[in-house]
């Protein structure tokens, strides 16, 4: 081995931190989503098995339902290709920032994934048992899909507020603290959202369900699906909140 | 493949604040405005008993979102039917226009995703301070605990995220994905089909999830 110099500049350990960052966010981001849409197709089969009449009801709502639940898959491929094109100019706090921002999405995705795919498996097993509730069914589906998915959104923004924090140079300061603080931050909000995601998808399996059993009761599920919702969701806020704080003040 | 993200920009200064345009992406929404008033004009030029191509299709569209408006909205349909079929229109064809060769979908631009949902979230909110009155509005926000307020107010705000990020991620990672394999095959038979693939299925399936859900926002405004 000769004594070739190679040097690993600063610049260079902010594009790998980057690109491992990418890495784990669409690794991991494909996991809720990916398993949420599954259990969609598979609850679709049997209804559509059970009740062969319905079939283009059951199909309708389960490819909605998919949909909709890709979400946070989605949005973990938009951070994905952000931090592997983005331009660096090569300092600590980006690079952790950016490998943070990654894990942030990518465990942020988790929950939300899986709590939106247990409403709309929950849609096409209750179209399969009462396909004339159909239109009631699909719309707590959507807002109970929609509300499951505010954790993964929470994560978005977190994601993205790592990855800028460089430009405006309020990142604090170039020391291990800041760094830290990145880290943190992404684990607060990446880990916070798995149960508040998975959680709000409950609330809205059980609601759907009772639509489908019993559509009388429609308004008053909805009612109550988006209480029990957004307080099972007040941890996720818990989470942002310590999130926020970590990226903006140290 | 960075020049996916820059775009040229238009920059006027008016009256001390600069203002900056994509021009890219504000061309090809003249595009699709032209378009849908090409097809407009198209489908109603001689309106017939019995409809013509053209005249049927924009019938069964119309037929299709006017009864999902009125099993929402009920006797409020009229007012929001119009808002909701034009937002699927636009995103449908916006969403079609990057199968067209030299052609981009204004879509990608998160700029078109948030105004659409913006326009969206004025409209449920407006339509929640017109059925309720502004003083039971203000006080859904406290509803049922008064220490929920920060949590709805975080919840409206996510909605509009949620919507816009959501467009603009199934279409600009559409773009990004058929790019990225175009390049890995070397351009080789696979390009059009991954293409049609996200440009049709999934763009189609992403216009109609945005409808549905300012729809859905809107009735769930003006039920509560």
């Amino acid at each position: 081995m000769t004594g070739a110099e190679h040097s690993i500049t600063l610049l260079s350990w902010t594009q790998a931190a980057a690109l491992l960052g990418a890495g784990v966010c669409a690794g991991l981001g494909a996991i809720g989503a990916a398993l949420g849409e599954g259990n969609t197709a598979r609850a679709g089969a049997e209804a559509m098995a059970r009740q062969p009449g319905a079939a283009d009801k059951i199909l309708y709502t389960m490819l909605l339902g998919q949909a909709v639940a890709e979400s946070s898959s989605i949005f973990a491929l938009v951070i994905s290709v952000i931090l592997v094109f983005n331009d660096w100019t090569g300092s600590a706090v980006e690079a952790a920032g950016a490998f943070s921002a990654g894990l942030t999405m990518g465990l942020g995705s988790i929950g939300p994934g899986l709590g939106s795919g247990l409403a709309s498996e929950a849609a096409c097993t209750g179209i399969g048992r009462n396909p004339n509730a159909a239109h009631g069914v699909r719309n707590i589906m959507l807002v109970g899909q929609a509300v499951a998915q505010s954790p993964a959104v929470f994560a978005l923004m977190i994601s993205l507020m790592l990855i800028y924090n460089g430009i405006n140079g309020n990142g604090g300061g170039e020391n291990l603290g800041s760094m830290a603080a990145a880290l943190g931050a992404a684990l607060s909000m990446g880990l916070g959202s798995i149960g508040p995601g998975f959680g709000a998808g409950e609330v809205a399996k059980a609601a759907v369900l009772g639509a489908a059993k019993n559509p009388k009761a429609h308004d008053a599920l909805m009612g109550t699906m988006i209480t029990g919702q957004a307080v099972s969701q007040s941890t996720a806020i818990y989470s942002l909140m310590v999130a926020m704080v970590l990226v903006l003040l140290a | 493949m960075t020049q996916l993200f820059a775009s040229t920009q238009w920059r006027f200064t008016v009256g001390g604040w600069e203002l900056v345009v994509n021009a890219e992406t504000l061309i090809m929404t003249w595009v699709v405005v032209g378009l849908l008033l090409a097809l407009s004009l198209l489908a109603t030029r001689k309106l017939e008993l019995v409809p013509g191509t053209v005249q049927n299709a924009a019938e069964i569209l119309i037929e299709g979102f006017l009864n999902l408006s009125n099993a929402s909205l009920g006797a409020r349909s009229p007012g929001y039917f119009p808002l909701i079929l034009a937002t699927f229109i636009f995103v449908l064809i916006s969403n079609w226009l990057g199968m067209v060769p030299f052609l981009s979908e204004p879509t990608r631009d998160l700029n078109t995703t948030l105004g659409l949902a913006l326009v969206g979230f004025v409209a449920a909110h407006y339509a929640a301070i017109r059925a309720k009155g502004i003083k039971a509005y203000l006080k859904s926000y406290f509803e049922p605990f008064a220490f929920m307020f920060p949590l709805n107010v975080v919840g409206e705000f996510s909605k509009v995220i949620s919507l816009s990020f959501r467009l603009y991620g199934n279409v600009m990672g559409g773009a990004v994905i058929v790019l990225v394999v175009s390049q890995l095959v070397h351009y080789w038979v696979l390009p059009p089909f991954l293409s049609a693939f996200f440009g049709f299925f999934v763009g189609t399936i992403q216009a109609f999830v945005f409808a549905m859900l300012t729809l859905t926002y809107i009735s769930l405004a003006v039920q509560k």
